[in-house]
């Protein structure tokens, strides 16, 4: 999860500003990389409970719908 | 109730379902449609009761539309007897009353696109199959056992059309005798019905699963792999191409096997065709869905082209920093295999290539890639002796040849794309010839490549878009200048009359013209043994008789060229280490017989003075002989089975001079002058049973040696056409040149050499003294020429 983005990695020089920058740079890659999988997943779990709930709306709804056909007709007619 | 009950349910709905039909079920979801914006509209602007009304429109139309779509289109199998599998397209052509019997059940059938694959594939047409069906319900039987045998084969619960008109077409006994007449065979018929069932499998379950978005972030970017190389898996992923029937295959699973064993590096080894770069392609489908081992998942197989990367290298310093980055980017980016197609280019070892073994080895070493790279078997043993370090790091995975029945299935599956992209249909006899002729006619490459090559090269000869054996036939002698297919009129009336050809430019020696015609005979009809030499003769007589004239005729009338001859005089092979020299390898001025026939396979063959070979050399010639091939110290061969080989022989000339002059006729003492030779020691058995045919010359007599006088004087007047002279000798000059000309041990050879000399200096300085003018014709009498 917190892995660095597409394995961008710094490893930087020998000095400690080259050492400093390198960290910083990892920590931005690795937050991208965080932020990326966090809204894919959350995208994947919305996507997975809409398709779930549908089903289950079809499974309920789908063997009444023959009875629909007249139901509508009788109410519509007489609702008009 | 019949074999199939018509009246039964699933009968009824398949019906239901063809009444229907797509435009039905798109009909209906369109007015679905139309009728919920009405719904919607009406119950905003006019009144909501009768938008109600209108949803009940609505569901009259969606709810059959989705029965279509879900049940009545696909219509799954219910039981095993036959009307619960046969399929929906099979059971709504059947309509009620139909007489369950092959005519009218074929009659039902041949419309449909998979009945029409047969016919077009086999090459029928609807009236010879309508023929040859019978009226007979049981013989319905056989066939729908057939086909249901057939769909389990393939796994698939319902029985298609295509199975059903594969049945009926196998046990029609009179259509079986037709596809024989037509050069097919009676298993073709399953075997179209094999190439159908994988097509539709094929069709079924073409979407590919490729991992999902997860899959790309398993590896960084490669900014400099995608420049000097090619993703494989990513061309596959995004063209969705199918290698399944290579990716069970040994070579596949063997390199898969090597790096589950923790190797680095795998050598890919087999020869040009075999299908190294198919099956890392193979490998890179099975690592993209998932299908390999913990060790290689998530990778993907980029290949590097090594004269991409040498032309865009400015210098040897940058070829190194080149290859050293690539891998370094590879490494880095993780789960990358890289596949080295053509590997000896990076090792030195052809023309425009670099050495980079050095960089080779250290990367290998390193481990830090995962490496594939093909080669080809003697490219392998080059590297093992040039380099034993870098050959050690390499697991060698030898990738073998595939057995016929997986070649012609590639062949099928490469058919299905030439007629996509030519808009041609190849008929199945034509993959049949490819596999054939390209294994006989193709020593450079290996199968399946040559094969696909071949039927690519035949898609030009395709005659009204069909691509037939004869288009196989024509692209073969196109591309390799030898005639496999029926003789043409005006060919076969040369065939037929070869004697005649050959005496134009032979005097006489009517036995041996007439042995080797006859052979020759043969060969073109196909009626001799294709493993061996298309003719091998033995020809036995005098010096100067015509031995190597017949050979150079056979030569110009058979290969179309006196230049396809390699000659050999088989005295120059007199010590046992010759065998090496007529074997050899290595190129230049004086090629082995083995590069001669690789150069020029399809040539005579002339052996000159065979008896004064060593026994060693006529022992190998005892395989060339048999088998129709020689193989070089690599193990490679060289085939023969293209060639003519005509050995010549002194041997019992003396004897021949001695019967001749007695009188007696060639063919009688042939046999006995076989066995004196055998009895001398001057040739083994086991040589001479060999050949096709022992072929004897007779001395000419003078009569003949005029005719001789007579013919090298026509090719004296054809040189000399060009300057429009001519010349003419009286009856005693020719004399006269036939008496210096022949001699008792040489035969006619000196006669060229007379005419040369003595007519032939007479012409020039006529010509150069300005004594002869074009339209000149010169008479020379005897006193005109001085020997």
């Amino acid at each position: 999860m917190f892995s660095p983005w597409r394995r961008i990695i710094s490893y930087g020089g020998r000095g400690l500003e080259d050492r400093l920058k390198a960290v910083l740079d990892n920590l931005v890659s690795r937050a991208i990389g965080f932020v990326v999988r966090l809204f894919v997943l959350l995208a994947a779990i919305v996507t997975m409970v809409v398709i779930c709930l549908l089903t289950i709306i079809e499974i309920i709804i789908w063997p009444l719908l023959p009875l629909a056909i007249p139901g509508c007709l009788i109410a519509g007619l007489l609702w008009a | 109730m019949g074999l199939i009950d018509l009246s039964a349910r699933r009968a009824r709905e398949a019906r239901l379902s063809k009444t229907i039909g797509q435009t039905g079920y798109q009909a209906l979801i369109v007015v679905a449609a139309l009728a919920a914006t009405g719904a919607i509209a009406v119950g905003i602007m006019v009144s909501r009761g009768f938008g109600l009304c209108l949803v009940s429109l609505v569901l009259i139309c969606y709810l059959p539309a989705v029965w279509w779509k879900r049940q009545l289109s696909v219509l799954p199998a219910s039981g095993s007897g036959l009307t619960g599998r046969l399929s929906v397209d099979v059971l709504s052509r059947l309509k009620p009353g139909t007489p369950l019997q092959p005519q009218s059940v074929w009659e039902a059938l041949k419309d449909h696109w998979q009945s029409i694959f047969f016919l077009n594939h086999l090459l029928l047409n609807d009236d010879v199959v309508r023929a040859q069906l019978t009226t007979d319900e049981a013989t319905l039987g056989q066939a729908l056992n057939i086909a249901g045998q057939l769909a389990d084969q393939h796994q698939t619960k319902t029985i298609g059309v295509g199975f059903v008109a594969a049945g009926l077409l196998y046990t029609a006994p009179g259509l079986q005798q037709i596809l024989v007449k037509l050069k097919a065979q009676p298993a073709d018929t399953l075997a179209i019905a094999d190439w159908l069932g994988r097509n539709l499998a094929s069709d079924e379950s073409n979407k590919h699963y490729y991992g999902g978005i997860g899959r790309d972030w398993a590896f960084g970017f490669t900014p400099l792999l995608d420049k000097f190389g090619h993703n494989i898996s990513l061309g596959i992923s995004e063209q969705g191409a199918s290698f399944d029937w290579l990716s069970q295959s040994d070579g596949v699973k063997a390199v898969e096997k090597a790096f589950d064993n923790n190797t680095s590096a795998v050598a890919l080894i087999g020869p040009t065709g075999i299908g190294k770069s198919t099956s890392v392609y193979a490998l890179a489908q099975r690592l993209i869905e998932g299908k390999t081992s913990d060790v290689l998942a998530y990778h993907q197989v980029i290949s590097l082209n090594a004269t991409d990367i040498v032309s865009r290298a400015q210098g040897p310093g940058e070829l190194e920093q080149i290859m050293i980055s690539l891998t370094n980017e590879a490494s880095h980016a993780r789960h990358i295999i890289l596949f080295l197609d053509e590997a000896q280019l990076f090792f030195g070892g052809g023309p425009g290539s670099f050495d980079g073994t050095q960089i080779l080895l250290s990367i290998v070493q390193a481990r830090a890639v995962p490496f594939i790279l093909a080669m080809s078997p003697s490219d392998y043993q080059r590297l093992r002796t040039q380099n034993q370090s870098l050959a050690s790091l390499l697991t060698p995975v030898v990738l073998q040849e595939l057995p016929e029945a997986s070649i012609m299935r590639i062949l099928e599956d490469t058919a299905v794309g030439l007629e996509n992209q030519h808009h041609v249909m190849v008929a199945y006899e034509a993959l049949r010839e490819a596999y054939h002729l390209s294994g006989r006619y193709d020593q450079d490459e290996a199968y399946p490549g040559k094969a696909i090559k071949l039927l690519e090269q035949s898609v030009s000869h395709s005659d009204q878009s069909i691509v037939s054996r004869v288009s196989v036939q024509q692209a073969i002698e196109q591309a390799h200048g030898v005639k496999v297919g029926t003789a043409a009129p005006a060919e076969a009336d040369a065939l037929l009359n070869l004697e005649d050809t050959i005496h134009q430019r032979m005097i006489n020696q009517s036995y041996a013209v007439k042995v080797v015609s006859s052979a020759l005979r043969r060969a073109r009809a196909g009626v001799t043994n294709p493993r061996r030499p298309i003719g091998t003769f033995l020809f036995l007589g005098p010096t100067g008789v015509g031995k190597t004239e017949l050979a150079k005729a056979v030569a110009a009338t058979y290969f179309g060229s006196e230049e396809s001859m390699i000659r050999l005089d088989m005295s120059e092979y007199q010590q046992p280490d010759d065998v090496q020299r007529l074997l050899s390898t290595g190129s230049g001025e004086n090629a082995s017989l083995l590069m001669s026939v690789r150069a020029q396979p399809f040539s005579v063959v002339l052996l000159d003075e065979i008896e004064k070979a060593h026994p060693n050399i006529l022992n190998l010639l005892l395989q060339l002989l048999d088998e129709g091939k020689l193989t070089d110290s690599s193990g490679r061969p060289a085939s023969f089975k293209d060639c003519i080989v005509i050995a010549t022989s002194n041997a019992g000339a003396q004897t021949i001079r001695e019967r001749i002059s007695q009188g007696e006729n060639l063919e009688s003492f042939a046999k006995q002058l076989t066995d004196e030779l055998i009895r001398a020691g001057q040739f083994k058995p086991e040589l001479l049973n060999r050949f096709d045919d022992m072929v004897l010359f007779r001395p000419l007599t003078p009569e003949e040696l005029v005719q001789v006088v007579h013919l090298l004087l026509s090719e004296a007047n054809k040189t000399l056409a060009s300057q429009n002279i001519s010349i003419e000798l009286t009856e005693p000059a020719i004399q006269r040149i036939v008496a210096e000309g022949n001699d008792p041990l040489l035969g006619a050879r000196p006669m060229r050499r007379v005419l040369q000399r003595v007519v032939e200096d007479v012409v020039a300085q006529k010509i150069l003294r300005g004594q002869a003018n074009p339209g000149d014709k010169i008479v020379l009498n005897d006193t005109d020429l001085v020997f």
